[in-house]
């Protein structure tokens, strides 16, 4: 059986200085559940940058792990960290490069602080597709998701309003998504750092 | 290819790491004399900090010194310090900074400080053996606490071995310098007294004033800090006002 990122239903928004990124907690196989209080969002690089990933536990977690210790390495050597683009660029070129190869199969929202505190999003395939956008969502509930989005999204947002708009994507989850996902992890990224809340 | 033997060293122990007739590495020894000229390098351990101190030699007057840190950290918990070739140091910090990724990555946990010596160790013992290549100019010191905490400062030189030290020194005048400090080091130093001592010792033979120096205190658990311009003045200040008033030990 070859990678599922279907059933991990991951959110992306972003306002002017914050993004916020939530996922379902659910990790399962087949019709078996196998926990519900999985973490599928990685803070790097001293909380400055969240990236939610879904695909099997295997890939996702040897993917948000490589990219994690590589953004580490370049803090180390250079004193500074990896802007937001660039760090997408190195997840989008790890991707492409390992497609042929051995692939990762994962799909991800990477979203994160630049340090003029500008916020951006980017979200890529597994074959390395890339694009920046002020929202994004991965698996099947983006069918749903998007248009939840596309309906209640605006620029420049609160982080509140944004909240708001990620609780009414999980809802019309709850409402209309076959499977049950009890639990969501939220995680914003603000100039002060990554806080943790739940849906 | 032939080689003389009764001499000391025939012409082919200074190309090559190999041996001379009575046992000695040439260009290892060479390469400890390059460390010798390098800058004052001072290390101690307190009985809950870490200091590393060391020589700042002037640069050319245009020349912006910001981006020149003599003090480097290889990880959020080991810092290093060296004396002698500063390009050579300069491949050996970058192998250790991957080497740390390398190790959380597959291990999930931070690499002790002995781990870190015991590898740049073995890089610097693998030119002193194969290829061809010289030795690195460079003695290096890593300092760092332990994910259980202690507090750990290891030494490693040209010849790829890596010892574990109280309180050290290298570079230039190197010999005077610890003899400094075994006349002065006592365990179970308090953090100011560590620092204090740190910069003494360095006085011995370097200028004094904030320019010349550079000071790292490592704390378990903290980010590694380089002392400002005006914490360091403050205690050279300390120590000369004590050298005036009273007889320095």
């Amino acid at each position: 059986e070859f990678g599922c990122t279907d059933m991990d239903s991951v959110i992306g928004v972003t306002g002017d200085n914050f993004v916020i990124i939530a996922a379902d907690a659910s990790c399962a196989r087949s019709i078996l559940v196998y926990k519900q209080d999985e973490d599928k969002i990685v803070s790097m690089d001293n909380d400055t940058k969240l990236m939610g990933v879904a695909g099997d536990t295997c890939d996702r977690v040897r993917f948000s792990e490589y990219v994690d210790r590589n953004l580490a390495l370049h803090l180390m050597r250079w004193d500074r960290p990896m802007g937001v683009k660039a760090s997408a660029s190195f997840c989008r070129t790890t991707l492409a490069t390992a497609l042929r190869q051995g692939p990762f199969q994962v799909n991800l929202l990477l979203g994160g602080l630049d340090t003029d505190g500008s916020a951006s999003l980017y979200q890529m395939d597994y074959f390395g597709t890339m694009h920046k956008n002020a929202f994004g969502a991965l698996g099947y509930g983006a069918h749903f998701v998007l248009s939840t989005l596309d309906q209640h999204y605006r620029e420049g947002m609160s982080v509140e309003e944004a909240m708001e708009v990620v609780a009414k994507c999980v809802q019309v989850l709850r409402t209309r998504f076959l499977i049950n996902l009890p639990r969501f992890i939220v995680k914003t990224c603000t100039p002060e750092g990554v806080t943790v809340s739940e849906l | 290819y032939t080689q003389e033997f009764g001499g000391m060293s025939s012409s082919y122990d200074r190309a090559l790491t190999i041996f001379s007739p009575d046992g000695h590495l040439f260009q290892v020894e060479y390469a400890m004399e390059a460390v010798n000229r390098g800058a004052a390098t001072v290390g101690l351990m307190g009985s809950d900090v870490i200091v590393l101190a060391v020589e700042r030699r002037a640069a050319p007057k245009l020349q912006d010194t910001r981006t020149v840190r003599k003090i480097v950290r290889l990880d959020q918990h080991i810092s290093l310090a060296f004396a002698g070739l500063s390009a050579d140091a300069r491949v050996l910090i970058d192998q250790a900074r991957v080497e740390c990724q390398s190790y959380r990555l597959t291990v999930e946990d931070a690499p002790t400080v002995e781990f870190v010596a015991r590898f740049v160790a073995g890089v610097q013992q693998q030119y002193t053996q194969r290829g061809g290549r010289r030795p690195f100019g460079v003695t290096a010191m890593l300092a760092g606490f332990d994910p259980d905490g202690t507090g750990r400062l290891f030494q490693t030189d040209p010849t790829g071995i890596y010892t574990l030290w109280r309180a050290t020194a290298a570079g230039n005048s190197s010999k005077n310098l610890m003899e400094y400090l075994e006349k002065n080091y006592t365990d179970g130093l308090a953090e100011q007294e560590a620092v204090v001592l740190a910069v003494k010792t360095l006085l011995e033979v370097v200028e004094s004033g904030v320019g010349h120096m550079e000071v790292c205190v490592m704390r378990a658990g903290q980010p590694a800090e380089t002392l400002s311009d005006d914490a360091l003045s403050a205690v050279i200040a300390e120590i000369e006002a004590a050298a005036a008033g009273g007889g320095d030990a």
